[in-house]
């Protein structure tokens, strides 16, 4: 059956990349990589600027290991009107 | 290389904790500094031996374990540490990638000494609410002073 391009979710990848000195001396290097809907991007990206060195956003869409159909959390901390919903897994087949 | 240790002393690569007490006990709480290359590299060597297994927290690591993130499809799971060479008492591991679910927020990190094995070492981390199924990649670096 052929599936429905209107559920498909364009996420684009997030990549956020960070260098934090240790309280004992160490180093650590971090890198979170996201994938996060076109809607709710720039407020993401805003706020991960916040705490990141680095934030790069992917040109072309990119959902990910969890693909089009997986679940999306929005999160709390975000200033958008469905933060802290979370949107299930929809069925890919 | 190993380096001469003091009469009674108990070898840093061979039980770390007993190392570390020996030297509490002469020299209480105060900073120790190895003064040689060869015993920092010894003892980055014993952290990198002990150090085998890492985990993410959506609490703070600090003195105790945090709250391990779990879930997802590909699933969290803790991750062992690729450690390099050490050298002059600096040692860091590889890029240890973390399956991170939707809805998960990292916040620190441990070191254990096993994949279930004790809590060694953490601490904080960036903060990071994950929309989707995503990655941490970690990459720690160990300075032996």
């Amino acid at each position: 059956m052929a599936k429905d391009d209107s559920t498909k979710i364009d996420k684009r990848k997030v990549t956020m990349r960070s260098v934090r000195l240790l309280p004992d001396g160490s180093t650590a290097t971090e890198e979170a990589t996201d994938y996060v809907r076109p809607d709710h991007l720039d407020v993401y990206v805003a706020d991960a600027q916040t705490r990141w060195q680095l934030v790069q956003v992917s040109d072309e869409p990119d959902a990910g290991p969890g693909g089009y159909d997986g679940a999306t959390s929005v999160p709390r901390e975000l200033d958008l009107p469905d933060a802290g919903v979370v949107y299930p897994a929809t069925a890919s087949a | 290389m190993m380096s001469s240790l003091p009469v009674g002393c108990p070898a840093p690569d061979v039980d770390l904790d007993a190392f570390l007490a020996f030297h509490r006990t002469r020299f209480g709480d105060a900073q120790m500094i190895a003064s040689g290359t060869g015993l920092r590299t010894t003892l980055s060597d014993a952290y990198k031996a002990a150090a085998t297994f890492g985990d993410l927290y959506s609490t703070t690591g600090a003195t105790a374990a945090g709250t391990a993130i779990s879930g997802g499809a590909p699933a969290y799971a803790s991750i062992g540490f690729a450690w390099g060479a050490s050298a002059n008492g600096v040692v860091s591991t590889g890029g240890t990638v973390f399956n991170i679910p939707s809805g998960a927020t990292v916040a620190g990190f441990g070191v254990k000494t096993g994949v279930a094995g004790a809590y060694l070492d953490g601490g904080p981390l960036t903060s990071q609410s994950f929309a989707s199924q995503g990655t941490y990649t970690l990459t720690l670096t160990y300075t032996q002073t």
